[in-house]
């Protein structure tokens, strides 16, 4: 809490500061967009951190607070030397992804890939309502079989399973592909329903 | 690293830019069937795409924020200049002193020390302010035994009775200014059971004292006599 007060009336003085006699001035970026925005990446920053630490479990206490800092400094200094800002959004939004795909590339190269991916993570077929083989070869087989019935569906259905099978839930699938999420829906019961139908097809 | 159309040519990755681009609603069907297609495959790129996600869904709960905001010139080098003053401001806690650096357990616990000590001081300062008081007015209320260096545990506790009281409160207290024994009395002794005796350790200090009480609440305190059991 004291931290935060801290923070406003630091913004405060600076803007003051910088605003010189100018202050009323239109041009000027107004304080409370400002604050707006820099308590928008404080809390952004801290989401990255979270995510980070989830993904990469084997950080050392250390490790996991550099993390805090290294996230804070990555997303300020592109805002310091940045391209041009269009659109306030989009550009707050791509600092947000870009700063946790470089942190994330960094945290690869330091950290060998096998114990990064000590993947519990379920085989993601069997998320769908579909029993797979159970022996290695059937499995192998089944899987080539699976395949191949996918991508016989239509697009739109294949491209929701597909999300689907990256761990995505309906309402995220509909928010990265910008549908409503009865279309996303509708897609995907359509979609499963087709390819039980081609599965049981190929098996006969 | 070698980059073609969007892709690592060497690892045949997505760059950043285009997994980036996909939650940005940016490319069409076919491009996104392909990036998938590639991270169901990639657990490299799984990764990245999970975190992607997980960060979408976080931007997701500031649905209106900066809808439609633009930045005029003069606005954008207001937002650069404090993103400069805000690196400043963690580039200094970066170089911060050594005390600083500490991980929050340690100085918590050196607070905590210190608190104990200041605590400490001021009880006995305390404590010593009242044997004045007490020594003055208490006259013939005095603790006879057990007192000085003693090589049993005591079992018996005896003071001068005082005249006008109906009731004493007696009680020991240790070498950390605890307080481990609290007991009452009807009359000028108290005897310790088996578990009270169990509290006092050989080797330690004590300080034990009585306040003798009438049906009033009225009050007087004893002066205070200390012990020490010694180690055979």
């Amino acid at each position: 809490m004291n931290k935060i007060c801290l923070d406003l009336t630091a913004l405060f003085f600076y803007s003051c500061i910088h605003a010189g006699g100018n202050y009323r001035n239109k041009q000027q970026m107004d304080l409370k967009k400002l604050i707006k925005t820099k308590d928008f990446l404080e809390k952004m920053s801290h989401s990255i951190e979270l995510i980070i630490w989830k993904n990469f479990p084997q950080l050392s206490r250390q490790e996991k607070e550099d993390v805090e800092q290294e996230v804070k400094l990555k997303i300020w200094r592109m805002i310091a030397h940045g391209k041009k800002i269009k659109n306030l959004r989009s550009y707050l939004w791509k600092v947000v992804y870009t700063t946790t795909l470089d942190v994330i590339d960094e945290k690869m190269k330091v950290l060998p890939f096998d114990t990064v991916m000590e993947s519990n993570s379920p085989n993601p077929i069997s998320q769908l309502d579909i029993q797979p083989a159970e022996s290695v070869m059937e499995k192998k087989e089944w899987e080539a079989m699976f395949e191949k019935a996918l991508n016989t569906l239509i697009q739109n259905r294949r491209i929701v399973i597909k999300l689907y099978l990256t761990g995505m839930n309906i309402k995220e699938i509909a928010d990265f592909l910008g549908w409503s999420e009865s279309k996303a829906n509708h897609l995907y019961y359509r979609g499963l329903k087709d390819l039980k139908e081609k599965l049981k097809n190929v098996k006969k | 690293m070698m980059k073609s159309g969007g892709r690592d040519t060497k690892t045949g990755c997505p760059d950043n830019e285009k997994l980036i681009n996909s939650f940005l609603k940016k490319g069409g069907l076919e491009e996104k069937e392909r990036l998938i297609d590639h991270i169901l495959a990639c657990q490299k790129c799984k990764l990245k795409f999970d975190a992607l996600k997980q960060i979408s869904i976080q931007l997701g709960t500031f649905t209106d924020e900066f809808e439609g905001d633009r930045l005029s010139t003069s606005e954008e080098q207001e937002f650069r200049k404090m993103a400069r003053l805000r690196i400043r401001e963690l580039n200094k806690k970066q170089k911060m002193p050594f005390l600083q650096s500490l991980p929050a357990r340690y100085l918590a616990m050196v607070a905590a020390a210190l608190l104990i000590v200041i605590a400490g001081y001021f009880l006995i300062t305390k404590l010593q302010q009242r044997d004045v008081y007490r020594e003055g007015e208490s006259g013939e209320f005095r603790l006879i035994e057990p007192v000085g260096t003693i090589t049993e545990v005591p079992s018996v506790f005896i003071w001068t009775p005082y005249e006008e009281a109906d009731n004493y409160l007696f009680r020991v207290i240790d070498d950390e200014l605890n307080i481990i024994i609290r007991k009452g009395a009807f009359e000028a002794k108290t005897t310790l059971s088996e578990d009270e005796k169990k509290k006092l350790l050989k080797g330690k200090t004590y300080i034990w004292e009585v306040k003798a009480q009438d049906l009033f609440h009225k009050e007087i305190i004893s002066d205070r006599k200390h012990f020490e059991i010694r180690k055979k």
